[in-house]
């Protein structure tokens, strides 16, 4: 359990030097998501009598397109110099090496959301400060980072990681898109943790079956 | 760390297919401790696959490997720590500098006293002077001799080179003799490569693997550079 | 032996075939017309055949792909492949025919009801199961990674109904469900249904079969091409 530890804690590290280095990762994140707001304002016409009701699902649609992103590319910094077989040629257990990727990239997605929310709140005039969201938007970025660095692995192996990241990622993860879209929805308008329970449930467990699944089954993307 | 009876590396009828073709088929090979030995072999032939499947990197359709006594894919970890690997890809991080990428691998080998091994090793290598560089403004040599260290950190007793002295400049080639040579007797090497005086020189005992097995096998002390070119024609029908 | 196997297959077909056309005639000579939603009912008779088809070849394809993993059995892998190509083109068949028959009888072309939904959900899983067999760089690693999705792929859909069917009492829309639901069916109506998704089940052995055999002689030619080249 320590060396699991020690070594999740020595690959996050790494992660977060070499992206506190490069920011590749959260600022192309960022700057995708900020283009999609400014479109989703031409797009539509958002007085404030629909902004609440419409919200919930702009905020989303930027956090699952601008998030894609930089899924698309988690795996891209280990094949630059094939570093990807240096971790494997290390005494390291495959599952940490799944475990300390999907980490690093909910710390990444996480930052961008962070980020992003302030600046959501500022140019449609809408307020997401509520301990509520921020709750329901940490879960669900668990679920996107834990299945999303799982088919990452596999769409990075792929002759076309672009079509196939989307393609594997957005039908899967519809059940937390869903559950988070209208939990935030609900606290927007004013609603309680009573109102959102039953979807954070589905939240938490798809979490916990992803993070389950991808642990068991991560060994088997890195194979030739 | 060398467990004694056992030899360094025993492969036992390999066979590794990608569906339904088979790269190496049967292949058999026994190498002791303080062996050099080199396998040639034309493109194709199946050399990277073997010394991917040694590095556990990929696991084999059927036979068994031993390392240091230990059965390869059952005890995976442990195999790990036994041996150091170089390709020709780096395997480091271009956004960290070398002791960084030194400081890193060296913490997932559990090495006790990482920063003295680290000054060990870079002393020998030579590359204290540019250890706080980092790798993306490196020249290539100087990666390849980061890579070197960072492939003997852990102080492995058997090394597998994959090609090692493609694309490197004269100092990291003398280097990767030098080490060679000084570890002959105390590391055991195992290497794959094109160049047939490099690879001659350099072993103990020099391998030729076609149709997926190893077809030749002699100590190098009884051949000559010439006669082992022209052995090496007759098994492969190239000259390489 | 050979002729024992083309005369299994042989059998196959041909009871597929008469059952098939035994169905043709319940539905559209013998089946009674229902009262309230006239002849468009009749697409009920391929719709739910096709709906039940469809999710077996996924059930199928979770089979095949834990086999293959496990076992790495290549008969499994084809079983999963074959069986995936099969589902796609039934679920498609099956939401098609949703729309002709939503038009009709609902006013809409397509309603975002709990099954129809997760169907199409569906349906993207195993088409991204598909190009991610196409897209993979060997056919092993195709395989493999086909394989891992299979499984993930079955443990989500309940996920996405659950889901799905909250969501629509959240949102709740102007129709909801089938017209008709199973109780108001007349005793032929039940038998013609039950006899068209044997027929179906059918189309589907039959299918499964002649594509196993078909990736099995396509291997076998791409080994030996293989072989000669080297």
């Amino acid at each position: 359990m320590r060396t699991l530890l020690k070594d999740v804690k020595t690959m996050v590290w790494k992660d977060i030097v070499a992206e506190a280095r490069n920011k590749e990762m959260v600022t192309s994140i960022l700057t995708f998501a900020i283009l999609i707001l400014v479109i989703f304002n031409f797009a539509l016409r958002l007085t404030p009598q629909i902004i609440l009701e419409l919200a919930p699902g702009i905020l989303w649609i930027t956090f699952i397109f601008s998030g894609l992103l930089g899924l698309t590319r988690l795996f891209v910094v280990e094949q630059e110099n094939n570093t990807i077989h240096g971790l494997l040629l290390s005494p390291v257990s495959r599952e940490n090496i799944y475990v300390s990727k999907a980490i690093s990239t909910f710390l990444f997605m996480f930052v961008s959301e962070i980020i992003v929310i302030p600046l959501f709140s500022i140019l449609f005039n809408v307020s997401l400060f509520n301990l509520l969201i921020f709750a329901v938007i940490i879960l669900t970025t668990i679920g996107f980072a834990s299945i999303g660095t799982f088919f990452s692995a596999i769409a990075t192996n792929t002759k076309s990681r672009e079509i196939m990241m989307p393609m594997l990622f957005v039908p899967i993860v519809v059940p937390i898109i869903i559950a988070a879209v209208i939990s935030t929805g609900i606290v927007i308008q004013g609603g309680g943790w009573d109102d959102i329970y039953k979807w954070v449930q589905l939240i938490v467990v798809f979490d916990i079956l992803s993070v389950v699944f991808s642990m068991l089954a991560f060994e088997q993307t890195l194979q030739e | 760390m060398q467990s004694s009876g056992s030899p360094a590396i025993q492969i036992d009828g390999l066979t590794k297919s990608y569906g339904t073709y088979d790269v190496l088929h049967g292949l058999s090979m026994l190498v002791n401790w303080g062996e050099v030995v080199s396998i040639f072999g034309p493109n194709g032939s199946g050399k990277s696959t073997l010394i991917k499947i040694l590095a556990t990197l990929s696991p084999a359709s059927s036979g068994k490997i031993w390392i240091n006594g230990l059965d390869s894919q059952e005890y995976s970890h442990h195999v790990r720590r036994n041996i150091g690997v170089i390709t020709h890809d780096m395997m480091l991080y271009g956004h960290l500098t070398g002791l960084e990428n030194l400081l890193f691998y060296g913490t997932l080998f559990h090495i006790q006293n990482v920063e003295r091994r680290i000054i060990e090793v870079s002393e020998s290598l030579n590359i204290s002077s540019f250890l706080n560089k980092r790798v993306d403004t490196m020249s290539h040599g100087m990666r390849k001799r980061i890579s070197l260290a960072r492939s003997i950190l852990h102080d492995p007793p058997i090394l597998l080179l994959d090609e090692p002295d493609a694309g490197i400049d004269q100092i990291a080639l003398d280097i990767l003799g030098n080490l060679t040579m000084s570890s002959k007797g105390k590391r055991t090497i195992v290497m794959t490569t094109h160049n047939i005086e490099i690879g001659f020189s350099l072993s103990s005992r020099i391998a030729i693997i076609s149709n997926g097995a190893i077809s030749y096998i002699q100590e190098s002390s009884s051949k000559t550079v010439d006669e082992f070119k022209s052995d090496y024609k007759s098994f492969t029908g190239v000259t390489n | 032996m050979i002729s024992s196997r083309i005369n299994f297959r042989l059998l196959l077909h041909l009871t597929t075939f008469l059952v098939m056309l035994y169905v043709l005639y319940l539905i559209f000579l013998s089946v009674p017309t229902d009262k309230n939603l006239g002849i468009s009912q009749r697409i009920f008779y391929f719709h739910v055949p096709l709906a039940w088809s469809g999710f077996l070849c996924f059930f199928i394809v979770l089979i095949g792909s834990i086999g293959y993993l496990w076992k790495k059995s290549l008969i499994c892998d084809r079983l999963a492949h074959a069986s995936s190509e099969i589902g796609v083109l039934f679920i498609t068949l099956m939401l098609m025919s949703g729309v002709l028959w939503a038009k009709p009888v609902w006013g809409v072309w397509w309603t975002w009801d709990p099954r129809l939904t997760t169907s199409l959900i569906l349906w993207l899983i195993y088409v991204a199961y598909l190009m991610l067999r196409a897209y993979s760089s060997n056919r092993q690693q195709g395989a493999k990674y086909a394989a891992l999705l299979g499984i993930a792929g079955f443990i989500d859909v309940p996920i996405v109904y659950l889901s799905i069917y909250w969501w629509r009492t959240v949102h709740p829309q102007p129709l909801v469900g089938p017209a008709t639901s199973g109780g108001g069916l007349d005793p032929s109506m039940q038998t013609a249904l039950m006899i068209s998704t044997l027929a179906f089940t059918l189309v589907l052995i039959s299918l499964l079969v002649e594509r196993m055999s078909l990736f099995r002689d396509q291997y076998a030619l791409e080994t030996h091409v293989a072989s000669i080249k080297s």
